[in-house]
């Protein structure tokens, strides 16, 4: 793994903007957006997952360097950066000898490509520091809140008599993760005794249960991609019934962008509700959405394409 | 009350035995496994309302003073305690309950939390490049490790803790004051004119009980 004297040949350069993308190939968020970044007749470079134990950044006084099986690319040169990576990396999952050294391999990698985003003057959909906001979700309806949106009322405990509490004030509670592991939310059943149990565990996620309607917004740059979705399900991708485009009030859909804005994001996917009353309830924010889940994938994907290869035109 | 917050396992290089802590009472420990302890509440629109738990007592939020927080996340390991299957969800859960806690407690808290790292920005590559950059402090933070001998120096509290080089010394205090951070621990080459910055981490990366002693007396000031 030792730093070669001698460099890979450059990746042959074109004329205008440089996109990076990092992932796994087969991922459909980052396929929509390469295809259409391929449209658009845009010069993008996949830093592959599946490939990491060929990839590394090279530290140089200059500017850092970044080698790849099929050549190196200074990264000053890049100008936009659509980061997917796959929490496990397929190239270093099993037992093989060498695992360990290639698990360490690539953290690095990881770990310099993080580094570097957080600090380029790239375009960066999105930053670490503003895609960590998923880890906190009470943090994003707090910022929700400061931009206009009702939100539920909420409670973290890990105390039966303060959840009990907090049910018994506001009739059905539903939980949920509020860190940044993909869980599904679930109704709060105070008659399942063996799963209250282990409430004292750690603090858990308590939201009053909001009756109505799921509309999740796709926000980028300024552009704003409504989907409503019906659901039988606490959890509308537990079992979506129905979805379908829709337009969003033009304030609701301000505070999309005010929200996506103060959360520093470029992109975000928003979850709402609105309820028969037509007040709209923030529930939560996703940095790294994945978009291909809705029927306006093809329009979203192009309206990602569009900012990083634009990265004036559309930046909030 | 000041609330000191450690990872599993930290107590013993900061000098702090088991139940007992430096200094004047009024400080206490807590470890990540004290999140299981029934009687945390929060509310992020309302934290006038919060509990604590510490040592099995549960405390109104409003009767601490101060908090220093030494740990970036809840890790699985500092939760031997719970099942071995659950250990990386309840940490990633128990990091969201501190961030969001520590992030609306009204007493000081050294320092608040960012996205990233419980402790705040000490750990921040990009917050020490800015601050870097707004000195003309060189920034070698990205380049190769150099080969001219470094110094590491700790700050905290506006104090540099431990002999460092007065170049050294001086640059670090300037770079953790413009950076906004209380404490860190700064890695600078040996420069008598113009100390470069190589790294920066969190204070308790380096564990010193001195580090924690000027802490705890900055805290009391502060409360």
């Amino acid at each position: 793994m030792r730093d070669r004297a001698i460099s890979r040949p450059p990746i042959a350069r074109r004329r205008g903007p440089l996109i990076l993308l990092w992932g796994l190939p087969e991922e459909e968020p980052l396929a929509a957006v390469r295809c259409a970044l391929h449209a658009r007749g845009a010069q993008a470079v996949l830093v592959d997952q599946r490939r990491a134990l060929s990839t590394r950044v090279l530290s140089r006084p200059e500017a850092p360097v970044l080698r790849l099986p099929d050549g190196d690319i200074a990264l000053a040169e890049v100008t936009a950066v659509y980061p997917r990576p796959y929490p496990r990396v397929p190239a270093v999952r099993g037992d093989r000898p060498g695992h360990l050294v290639a698990r360490r391999h690539v953290a690095r990698l990881e770990r310099e490509l993080w580094r570097w985003t957080a600090t380029t003057t790239a375009t960066v959909v999105n930053r670490p520091a503003a895609a960590a906001s998923n880890s906190t979700k009470p943090i994003q309806t707090r910022v929700a809140r400061a931009c206009g949106f009702d939100v539920p009322d909420t409670l973290l405990t890990n105390d039966l008599g303060q959840a009990r509490a907090f049910a018994a004030r506001h009739g059905l509670v539903v939980y949920k993760g509020a860190g940044g592991t993909r869980t599904y939310t679930g109704l709060l059943d105070l008659a399942d005794t063996r799963r209250l149990e282990r409430l004292s565990t750690c603090p858990t996620y308590f939201q009053r249960y909001i009756a109505g309607t799921n509309v999740r917004v796709h926000v980028v740059g300024t552009d704003v991609f409504p989907v409503e979705i019906i659901s039988d399900a606490i959890d509308y991708r537990a079992a979506p019934r129905e979805m379908g485009l829709v337009r969003l009030p033009e304030p609701v859909a301000e505070r999309c962008r005010a929200v996506t804005k103060a959360l520093d994001l470029l992109v975000a996917g928003l979850d709402l509700i609105c309820t028969p009353d037509g007040d709209w309830y923030f529930l939560e924010a996703n940095p790294s959405p994945a978009f291909t889940f809705y029927p306006d994938r093809d329009e979203v994907g192009a309206a990602i394409a569009r900012l990083l290869t634009q990265p004036g035109e559309d930046t909030p | 009350m000041i609330l000191l917050i450690v990872g599993r396992g930290a107590r013993r290089p900061l000098g702090l035995a088991a139940g007992h802590v430096p200094g004047p009472a009024g400080v206490r420990v807590l470890e990540p496994s004290g999140l299981s302890a029934p009687g945390w509440a929060h509310d992020p629109e309302n934290p006038a309302e919060d509990r604590l738990v510490i040592d099995g007592e549960v405390h109104p939020a409003d009767r601490l003073t101060a908090v220093i927080t030494a740990l970036d996340a809840v890790q699985p390991f500092d939760l031997p305690d719970v099942r071995a299957e659950d250990r990386a969800f309840v940490a990633s859960e128990m990091t969201a309950f501190l961030r969001t806690w520590l992030g609306t407690l009204t007493c000081p808290v050294l320092d608040r939390p960012t996205a990233l790292a419980l402790s705040g920005a000490a750990g921040d590559r990009a917050v020490w490049s800015t601050a870097a950059a707004a000195l003309a402090v060189p920034d070698r933070q990205a380049a190769p490790a150099p080969r001219t001998r470094t110094h590491a120096v700790t700050v905290a509290a506006g104090r540099v803790v431990g002999p460092a080089p007065e170049p050294a010394a001086v640059t670090a205090l300037s770079l953790a004051r413009t950076a906004n951070v209380t404490a860190a621990r700064l890695r600078l080459t040996d420069d008598a004119r113009e100390p470069a910055l190589c790294e920066a981490v969190p204070w308790w990366h380096a564990p010193s009980p001195a580090a924690l002693r000027v802490l705890l007396a900055h805290a009391r000031e502060l409360s």
